[in-house]
């Protein structure tokens, strides 16, 4: 697509720019000769030409997309060709930085595969403030609207939840359900990573894929007896439990009144939590 | 060689030399200088943006393809515009200006570096709309990577709501920026605002009968009630 002139002056810069590059800076260079300190005083000119112009470039840049951001009208002469490069090359960076929050806010990042016959999305995780895996789906829309590749767990069933959201009228409708589903599963596993990190006296007994079931076994510190806690997460769509029973080996312990506030704990905050301010309280070690 | 010629000779060499050390300082200066330009900047120069700075700073590339690589770079503008258009289509809101800065963290590059990664930290500040409401969402972004993985956190959120029928919003809002949950927020955002809107459809079609305005009898049993001055 270029001509052979326009590639020859690229790659005859690329060459003077490799050169420039590899030439050791600070080393005394060797005695030779007038005419070859000539040339090697010619090449660094034209390296620091090159430098002060590049430097140039990217604070005109600076300037012109910070003003542009205001909206303010830009302090740039229309006709210079110039001109013209630098305000495509600060639109540019405008509409990437858009794209780049399209992606930071949880966006689904579709794109156009399979020569347009289907759209791939990426459906990312976080627990709070911290981002966990990102799930994707490839969805064909050019006949039937159908998934046809994902990455996503077997434990999550996502044919069925595409007929329960009615994916092939609504896409949208479809992912967020999808994606909440997700985002509870990463939140789940995440806490029971925590859980594992931060309490190194509470084991875990018993846990499944899905992370919707937990059985820890907490110690109570004077006694040292132990307490068998499950944590039922039946709504798969929500990182906190919907059922908590704590169990002593002599009674049940969801009647005493200091256990169920610890219980409303756990049923309101992530477990690893929960369990964090039990510690506090010395209830469990 | 004539000793007086050799003398000449020695005399340009140390003068070529001495000129030499003074452009080495003065390069190392300048990509010094280079570098720092381009942690600010954020450009990513690749592809037709790093043809377009070929371009601008050389100027017998300007002549022989600097219309070319404008025009190859106005195409993509239009191909990033229609995939602008998609995402905002797909994900319900639309982003007017997005900016980053890059924050200073100097302890945590360090500790990154010495354990064989690197880390970054930007400040992002977006503004959009999400079906006519607008929003305007700051956060940090620390990016952790160490070989193949990277770890990405959001910190300090701040979310700023234009004020219209979101009294219910505000703790929600709280939550949020307490917890960081930028994920869950815009999945919220987005299905209240689609709420507001079928509520907005709804209340558009039973419009209430405009108020009458007060008779003197009701200004002379409450007096202290301070009555609406459109009315007057």
């Amino acid at each position: 697509m270029e001509g052979a002139s326009s590639k020859g002056a690229l790659n005859h810069l690329t060459f003077l720019e490799a050169q420039a590059r590899s030439r050791k800076t600070g080393a005394s260079q060797q005695k030779s000769g007038a005419s070859q300190l000539k040339a090697k005083v010619e090449e660094l000119k034209k390296q620091r030409d090159l430098l002060k112009a590049q430097i140039a470039v990217h604070q005109s840049l600076q300037k012109l997309r910070t003003s542009l951001d205001k909206n303010e009208d830009a302090d740039v002469d229309e006709t210079s060709e110039n001109s013209k490069l630098l305000m495509l090359m600060v639109k540019h960076s405008q509409l990437k930085d858009v794209l780049l929050a399209h992606h930071l806010l949880g966006g689904y990042d579709v794109v156009k595969t399979n020569e347009d016959n289907s759209l791939c999305f990426s459906l990312p995780t976080a627990y709070q403030g911290t981002m966990l895996d990102t799930y994707h789906v490839e969805i064909d829309v050019k006949r039937t609207v159908r998934i046809s590749r994902h990455n996503i767990p077997p434990f999550i069933d996502v044919e069925s939840l595409a007929k329960e959201t009615n994916m092939q009228e609504n896409i949208r409708g479809f992912l967020d359900t999808l994606s909440l589903h997700l985002n509870a599963f990463s939140s789940r596993k995440h806490q029971l990573k925590l859980v594992k990190d931060l309490h190194k006296s509470v084991e875990v007994l018993e846990s499944n894929a899905l992370c919707s079931l937990l059985v820890l076994l907490l110690t109570i510190p004077k006694e040292k007896t132990a307490l068998l806690c499950s944590l039922d997460y039946s709504d798969h769509t929500r990182s906190l439990p919907t059922r908590v029973s704590i169990k002593g080996e002599e009674k049940d312990l969801s009647d005493s009144p200091e256990w169920q506030k610890n219980i409303a704990l756990l049923q309101e905050t992530p477990v690893h939590e929960a369990l964090t301010a039990m510690r506090e309280t010395r209830h469990i070690i | 060689m004539t000793p007086a010629n050799n003398s000449s000779d020695i005399g340009d060499t140390l003068e070529l030399e001495a000129e030499l050390q003074k452009l080495q300082a003065e390069v190392c200066e300048l990509q010094k200088q280079l570098q720092d330009e381009q942690c600010v900047m954020g450009f990513d120069f690749r592809g037709n943006l790093l043809l377009a700075l070929k371009v601008l700073c050389d100027q017998s590339l300007a002549a022989s393809c600097g219309q070319r690589v404008a025009l190859q770079l106005q195409e993509e503008l239009e191909e990033l515009k229609e995939d602008v258009e998609r995402q905002s289509q797909m994900n319900g809101y639309r982003v007017v200006r997005c900016s980053t800065r890059r924050v200073d963290s100097k302890g945590t590059e360090a500790i990154a570096e010495r354990a064989g990664g690197s880390s970054s930290s930007q400040q992002v500040c977006v503004s959009g709309l999400c079906s006519e409401i607008h929003f305007q969402v700051e956060f940090k972004l620390a990016e952790l990577k160490f070989g193949e993985k990277m770890k990405r956190t959001v910190t300090d959120v701040n979310i700023v709501m234009e004020d219209s029928e979101l009294q219910s919003f505000s703790s929600f809002l709280s939550r949020v920026e307490e917890t960081q949950d930028l994920l869950l927020f815009f999945r919220t955002l987005r299905t209240f605002c689609d709420r507001c809107d079928e509520r907005r459809r709804t209340f558009t079609h039973f419009q209430p009968l405009p108020p009458q305005p007060p008779t003197a009898q009701d200004m002379a049993l409450f007096p202290e009630r301070r009555w609406c001055s459109d009315f007057e």
